[in-house]
């Protein structure tokens, strides 16, 4: 009986000692625990769209009628309707840092950044050298703005479940509001509990 | 050739009008720069520094631990605050008016309890019970009286022994 108590404590202490193991993977090695959106889906929109819009005519069109001349873009606001948190800067960074690889597009800042960037400016002003400090009015001006959607739509009967995302980009032109390029990635997924 | 002289001798002048330097640079570039200088205060004191916008991600299995967490701590915040309430009765007679039925003389001293006599018919009770503020709390003497209608009374002590008179 003494024996067996003892047993019992130990296997009481061995449960309740159970350490954490965390083990590093590669990135693209695909996971997936929940159902809900992840890495992975992250990964293969960007893929998506950077195939696409890298590709498409609107960039040859562009430089077409403009000697050559590379188009500036300006990543715009994404909105997320689905029925998650989706952070889209994920798959939007991996476009803007494409555009910068290829060399056939360029990129100008926006939002926060940008005004971070100009208080810098309006700083030196008054406490840089003149032979260093950045003048006004001569940022450059984007061609087109990036801007998107996330959408989603969730089926589910018993244990069952059945998620499907939309993801929509597009560029449109700022001076003339045309929208040359519009770029989708669908994904389904199978949850099964 | 002429217009030419004429078109650039006036983008200079404009230039030369607005302050420019460069003859790309926008016309109105003052307006930006008045009101980012008004501000670059502001928009420069977190260079260099983290911004954390940051959200709660989904976590059953770390949901469920903080919660446990949670509530043993609020278990605990009770236990002690029942212990803080015990402490500051101690040394207080305790009335305890109730009516009820076959149980005489519950006499309450903090922990230690007399139970008196089966008894019927109402009846007033009340106890008392001291004890000392040391760490004894299971060995403090205390009893309880009571007494009813129409002849009825008890006497409690600590251990449960009583004495009744009953007609």
């Amino acid at each position: 009986m003494k024996y067996l108590s003892l047993v019992f404590v130990g296997l009481i202490l061995m449960t309740s000692c159970k350490t954490r193991q965390v083990t590093r993977v590669d990135p693209d090695k695909q996971i997936d625990l929940s159902g809900r959106w992840n890495d992975v889906d992250s990964k293969l929109v960007s893929e998506e769209m950077i195939k696409q819009v890298l590709n498409e005519v609107w960039l040859e069109n562009f430089m077409r009628d403009h000697d050559g001349a590379k188009p500036v873009v300006i990543a715009g606001m994404i909105t997320n309707k689905s029925h998650e948190h989706i952070e889209a800067e994920t798959f939007i960074k991996d476009i803007e840092r494409e555009f910068i690889k290829s060399q056939r597009v360029r990129l100008v800042q926006g939002g926060a950044k940008r005004e971070e960037v100009r208080g810098e400016r309006a700083d030196q002003q008054t406490n840089s050298s003149v032979s260093t400090m950045k003048k006004w009015g001569l940022e450059i001006g984007a061609d087109y703005m990036l801007q998107g959607s996330i959408n989603s739509i969730v089926d589910s009967y018993k244990n069952d479940k059945v998620v499907y995302y939309q993801i929509d980009l597009e560029l449109t032109h700022i001076q003339t509001n045309e929208v040359v390029w519009i770029g989708d990635k669908k994904l389904k997924k199978v949850v099964n509990n | 050739m002429k217009n030419s002289i004429i078109l650039l001798a006036l983008m200079a002048a404009t230039c030369l009008a607005f302050g420019q330097v460069d003859p790309d640079q926008n016309p109105n570039y003052k307006q930006s720069m008045d009101k980012y200088m008004a501000v670059s205060d502001s928009l420069t004191a977190n260079l260099g520094t983290t911004y954390q916008d940051t959200y709660k991600a989904i976590d059953d299995y770390e949901d469920r631990i903080a919660a446990k967490r949670a509530y043993r701590e609020q278990r605990l915040a009770y236990r002690h605050e029942r212990q803080m309430a015990r402490i500051q009765n101690r040394n207080q007679p305790q009335y305890y008016p109730y009516g009820d039925y076959g149980y005489g003389g519950w006499g309450y001293g903090n922990n230690g309890y007399g139970r008196g006599n089966y008894n019927y018919g109402p009846r007033y009770n009340w106890g008392y019970g001291y004890g000392s503020n040391g760490f004894r709390p299971y060995v403090r003497p205390s009893f309880g009286v009571s007494y009813g209608y129409p002849f009825s009374g008890s006497i409690g002590g600590r251990w449960g022994g009583s004495v009744c008179l009953g007609f």
